[in-house]
């Protein structure tokens, strides 16, 4: 008499990819036009242009401590570039500058934020996302939420909530999972596995063989990507998105990639990452892969690459010069937008502080 | 208007509210079909459908976090958490999530959400299911909190907490779900954030209270008039925002202060209150103001329940000598 | 126009207290360019690269290889070579580096204020008992406490203001002592520090004066005549009964100088009985009683009145009532020898009448030069009440009737 279980005893599904390690397209058709791709190219080397720069600015004191997207750029851009900027939803977290950026926030209120002044945190009306999340996973509940929520009122948007796979072992990610299920809500929960969380590699993290097929347990769809191929990544959370929005349900998306950078500029990553695996990881770099794609199709070379390097700099270099000129934040930083209605002690804290301080008020 | 009981007349709102605003939604554990584990909901889901009115799973942290997408997404929900004792489960949505979202994205968020929690003893509940954890989410910037003691407050603060673009914490007394009866009016009507209520009028020493201790509030107070002592008995109703103009009235008045707090002594609401009031009325002050409260230790079972929340004998005594106490 | 950076070592890794210098990338003269490297320190998470934070001239090194530095340190000055941008104009000032383990700033050792020595025993009392007492000018070292613990209890204070206790007042001559050859400290205490208080109280009243001289030989002579009937009964009459009286009349006509004004709620009470106080000197400062509708009293009643309420006065014997209440006061510095001065509203009074020595004068007596005995009256007004015509028909009401002193005996 056998006992009914389950056992995860089904082969080990490699990641789906399109590209090959050095960047040939296998025998389909390519999932996004050439100009497509170029747009998305743009925006890792904008990522890596503003991540190098963020860096330099930590060391000399002018940004607070910052976590770069490096070596993971064709995971964010390739899901970015499956949304709707006008009805989808981003729920970052906070390694997914390019989604941001491409989504409408502006750059130099990322910048100002992560120069420690709250005005950063300032969305356009019209931008559909959450503020970055530095409690992990809290914005996983949210983002199922609002999906339900979408989708309660008729509205055919989708929203994509990016989150790590250190994240992934939070409370919050599993009772998500479960509601998303439940509700069928069109959500994208993009798991971006880069292999460490802070210090802790991904086989401490959890003793499943991979983190997408933990969405078999909540009566989810999960896949499995090569997250450094940004074809492959496009496509499939393009897929997810057509799915959501047809209304059937939510995906769970483990996009496998690296983290080549540090945690954040707190980080010294020396002290626990193996040399040789990171460097063939770096060979595997995102932005070289697709750089050679677009070669191997005759519309790439070294004067482009330039071009293009330059003109990120110069955008770059814009937003900074916004945020470094932008006045420091008088004592009213604190006070504003805590409420709809703030409490009279509340104000009247912020008119001391202002006598104090300064302020406006 | 009629006499109801607070939870009728919560329930009442609720229905009321749901009908001329469809973006309201109550979302929560047994709110549908059961109707609320204390009916607090009852009927709801019958009249206003599954997608309103919805069973969530046994899960607090997604119940207020995907809540907090649902309002995101412009609508207008009701959380209920069973218990708040079971808020801590829920606590880090709450104290990092729900009263940060609009400062953090200054201003483009708003949480226009109401989270309803019973709390409160007296009812010999197991572990967890009385605590009174208030303190902990009165200190959590950006986020009011409410405790109505009275059918009437009720039904008239849960509407205005449901207008609100703020999200609030509405507190329902355990105790009084079915003990508290008062008139209440048949129409919507609302009752404001940030204004006590005088519960009883007196001359010779403020009892400050909110929610269940009111009552008991009431009730030492009339056994303190037989004794020729006059108490005026604060329902402070609201305790973020507070009404501090209210307890300046009184505490003028009378000179003497006794805070009744449910919640252990150190670090309770009653500390908050003790801090204002010297500063805010130090040279009315006759004589050092009273926290009558639990003592700093768990809330224990149901057979030792009497002799931890502050009864009506202890006050009798404590606000009497408080009277006697030479100026 | 270039501007010098004063560039610091910042917090680089979330907590970093300090680094060592491992190693400089550029030396003095060269130029950098924004964000290229220049030192290299290590810290106990990791080494790094400091870039530059502007393009310039490195002007100056101000660590060396070795130097183990906190957080907030100099590292260099650079001419910067463009525009500095808002974020770092904190780093142009020349401003000294901030130490590391923060130097607690200096305490300095708890002052006590010159002059006023702590009490022993702190009075132990409430904070309503303590506004009373202050309200009352009842000063709490000094009063003993019926409560548990030696508490001043409100009753307490409410005694002390009339308070007959010899210890009291004998504890109100607080000898002074001795602290350096030719200094002698007096500690303010008791009436003395009252007084003080209420001096410094009507320093706020804006004083308006009005100075007359009077022919005093008819009120004299009056004087004169009646003192006989005083002197039958043993007492004497002075000229201050008819310097009341006058007042008093005076005042009738002229209510808006029988009153007393709250400058907090801004309002005027205007009385129609005269509560009298006349200025008393005793042993231990200037007392006021007051005589309660001193209208009703004839010349003969208002100098008993006056002899027994200085008598009580002087040996701290008055009661509340007949210390407080006073809508006018007189006071009479003629009887110590001034000739004039300037008398100080009592508040919360409006006005102050102040009489000074009669003496011999010459006047012009219709058109001749004759030897008179003239009598300087001077009357301090508060401006926010009364105007100088209202204080100039006032005091020559005063000044009338005092010419025709007969006036004075008739009844109300």
């Amino acid at each position: 008499m056998s006992i009914s279980r389950f056992l995860p005893d089904f082969a080990p599904i490699a990641p789906f990819s399109r590209l090959s390690e050095s960047g040939i397209l296998d025998s389909g058709s390519a999932p996004m036009s050439d100009a497509a791709v170029l747009e998305a190219l743009r925006y890792m080397v904008l990522t890596r242009v503003f991540d190098d720069k963020a860096t330099s600015l930590q060391r000399q004191g002018r940004f607070g401590t910052f976590s770069s997207v490096r070596g993971q750029e064709a995971s964010v851009v390739g899901a970015a570039t499956a949304l709707d900027p006008k009805k989808d939803w981003i729920v970052p977290q906070y390694r997914e500058f390019p989604a941001l950026i491409r989504h409408g926030y502006p750059m130099e209120n990322f910048a100002l934020y992560f120069m420690g002044n709250p005005k950063g945190g300032t969305i356009p009306p019209d931008v559909n996302m959450l503020p970055m999340q530095i409690s992990l996973a809290a914005q996983i509940p949210q983002a199922t939420g609002l999906a339900w929520g979408l989708k309660m009122q008729g509205s055919d948007g989708v929203v994509i909530t990016f989150f790590g796979d250190g994240a992934s072992s939070e409370g919050d990610f599993h009772e998500s999972l479960n509601l998303a299920g439940i509700t069928k809500a069109p959500v994208i929960f993009f798991l971006q596995n880069n292999g460490w969380a802070i210090s802790t590699p991904r086989e401490s993290q959890t003793a499943a063989r991979s983190f997408a097929e933990r969405a078999i347990g909540y009566g989810v769809e999960g896949v499995i990507v090569d997250g450094n191929d940004l074809l492959a990544v496009h496509e499939v959370t393009t897929r997810a998105v057509a799915k959501a929005r047809a209304g059937e349900g939510p995906t769970l998306i483990e996009s496998v990639t690296y983290r080549t950078g540090a945690h954040n500029t707190a980080d010294d990553p020396s002290r626990y990452i193996d040399q040789q695996e990171l460097e063939k990881w770096q060979q595997k770099d995102p932005v070289l892969r697709i750089e050679n794609y677009l070669r191997s199709k005759g519309i790439w070379n070294e004067q482009l690459a330039k071009e293009m390097h330059d003109s990120c700099a110069e955008q770059v270099d814009v937003a900074m010069n916004i945020a470094r000129n932008t006045p420091l934040a008088t004592s009213d930083a604190i006070f504003d937008h805590v409420y709809a209605e703030p409490p009279q002690r509340m104000l009247d804290q912020q008119a001391d502080w202002a006598k104090r301080n300064g302020g406006a008020v | 208007m009629s006499e109801k009981t607070m939870i009728e007349a919560i329930r009442e709102c609720l229905t009321q509210e749901m009908q001329v605003d469809n973006r309201v939604v109550v979302i929560g554990e047994d709110v549908g079909v059961l109707g609320g584990v204390f009916r607090a909901t009852d009927g709801l889901q019958a009249k206003f459908g599954k997608e309103r009115v919805v069973d969530m799973p046994l899960a607090e942290g997604v119940i207020v976090g995907s809540g907090i997408g649902l309002a995101i997404s412009g609508l207008r929900p009701v959380i209920e958490l069973q218990f708040l004792g079971f808020g801590h489960q829920a606590f880090h949505q709450i104290g990092q999530q729900v009263a940060r979202l609009r400062y953090r994205s200054q201003g483009r968020h708003s949480l226009p959400l109401v989270i309803r929690s019973p709390f409160g003893g007296g009812v010999r509940t197991p572990e967890l299911h009385s605590d009174a954890f208030e303190a902990f989410y009165t200190h959590t910037p950006g986020l009011k909190v409410v405790a109505p003691a009275t059918a009437y407050d009720a039904k008239g603060l849960l509407a205005e907490a449901m207008a609100s673009d703020d999200p609030v914490l509405f507190l329902e007394p355990l105790k009084g779900y079915r003990l508290t009866k008062d008139e209440v009016p048949d129409e919507r009507y609302r009752v404001p954030l940030g204004k006590l209520r005088v519960a009883q009028v007196g001359t010779d020493v403020t009892l400050i209270a909110w929610s269940a201790a009111v009552n008991v509030a009431q009730r030492a107070a009339d056994e303190l008039a037989a004794q020729g002592i006059s108490v005026e008995v604060l329902d402070l109703r609201s305790l973020n925002p507070l009404d501090i103009p209210g307890i300046k009235e009184s505490v003028s008045k009378t000179g003497r202060v006794a805070i009744l707090q449910e919640a252990p002594l150190t670090g309770g609401f009653g500390s908050e209150l003790v801090a204002t009031i010297q500063q805010e009325c130090f040279y009315d002050l006759q004589c050092p103001m009273i926290r009558i409260s639990a003592p700093d230790t768990p809330y224990p079972l149901g057979g030792v329940e009497d002799l931890y929340i502050p009864d009506v004998d202890r006050i009798v005594a404590e606000v009497g000598a408080l009277a006697r106490t030479s100026a | 126009m270039s501007q010098i950076v004063d560039y610091k070592l910042a917090d680089v890794g979330e907590g970093i207290a300090e680094a060592e210098v491992i190693e400089w990338l550029v030396a003095v003269g060269d130029s950098v360019s924004e964000d290229q490297p220049v030192i290299v320190i290590e810290t106990d998470k990791s080494q790094i690269e400091i870039p530059a934070p502007v393009s310039g001239k490195v002007l100056e090194l101000c660590v060396v290889a070795g130097d183990v530095l906190a957080v907030g340190a100099s590292l260099m000055k650079i001419e910067a070579s463009g525009e500095i941008t808002n974020d770092i104009s904190s780093h142009v000032s020349h401003s000294t580096p901030s130490l590391s383990s923060a130097t607690a700033t200096e305490h300095s050792v708890a002052d006590s204020s010159p002059g006023v020595r702590a009490t022993d025993i702190r009075p132990l009392a409430s904070p309503s008992t303590r506004r009373l007492a202050a309200t009352l000018g009842v000063s709490l070292e000094n009063v003993l406490g019926s409560g548990p613990n030696g508490q001043i209890t409100a009753d307490d204070v409410q005694a002390a203001v009339t308070s007959k206790v010899d210890i009291q007042s004998a504890s109100q001559k607080v000898a002074p002592t001795t602290v350096e050859p030719g200094v002698t400290v007096i500690p303010l205490r008791g009436l003395r520090r009252q007084i003080a208080a209420s001096m410094s109280e009507a320093l706020t009243i804006p004083h308006i004066l009005e100075f007359k001289e009077i022919d005093a030989t008819a009120l004299l002579a009056l004087r004169s005549d009646l003192s006989k009937d005083f002197e039958a009964l043993g007492q004497k009459l002075s000229v201050t009964p008819f310097l009341m009286r006058a007042c008093v009349l005076a005042l009738a006509k002229h209510k808006t100088f029988n009153a007393r004004f709250d400058s907090q709620v801004a309002e005027i009470a205007q009385f129609e009985n005269v509560n009298l106080g006349f200025a008393t000197a005793t042993d231990d400062g200037l007392i006021v009683p007051v005589i309660q509708n001193a209208q009703k009293f004839s010349i003969k009643e208002l100098s008993q009145e006056t002899d027994n309420l200085a008598a009580l006065a002087k040996s701290r014997k008055a009661s509340v009532d007949q210390l407080s209440g006073g809508t006018f006061t007189l006071t009479n510095f003629g009887s110590f020898g001034t000739w004039l001065g300037t008398p100080i509203i009592h508040a919360p009074e409006v006005a102050i009448a102040g009489f000074g020595r009669i003496t011999e004068k010459v006047l012009a007596v219709d058109g001749i030069p004759t030897v008179r005995m003239v009598l300087p009256i001077v009357v301090a007004a508060d401006h926010r009440v009364n105007d100088g015509a209202h204080l100039g028909a006032f005091v020559s009401e005063i000044a009338d009737l005092l010419l025709r002193p007969l006036s004075l005996l008739e009844n109300k």
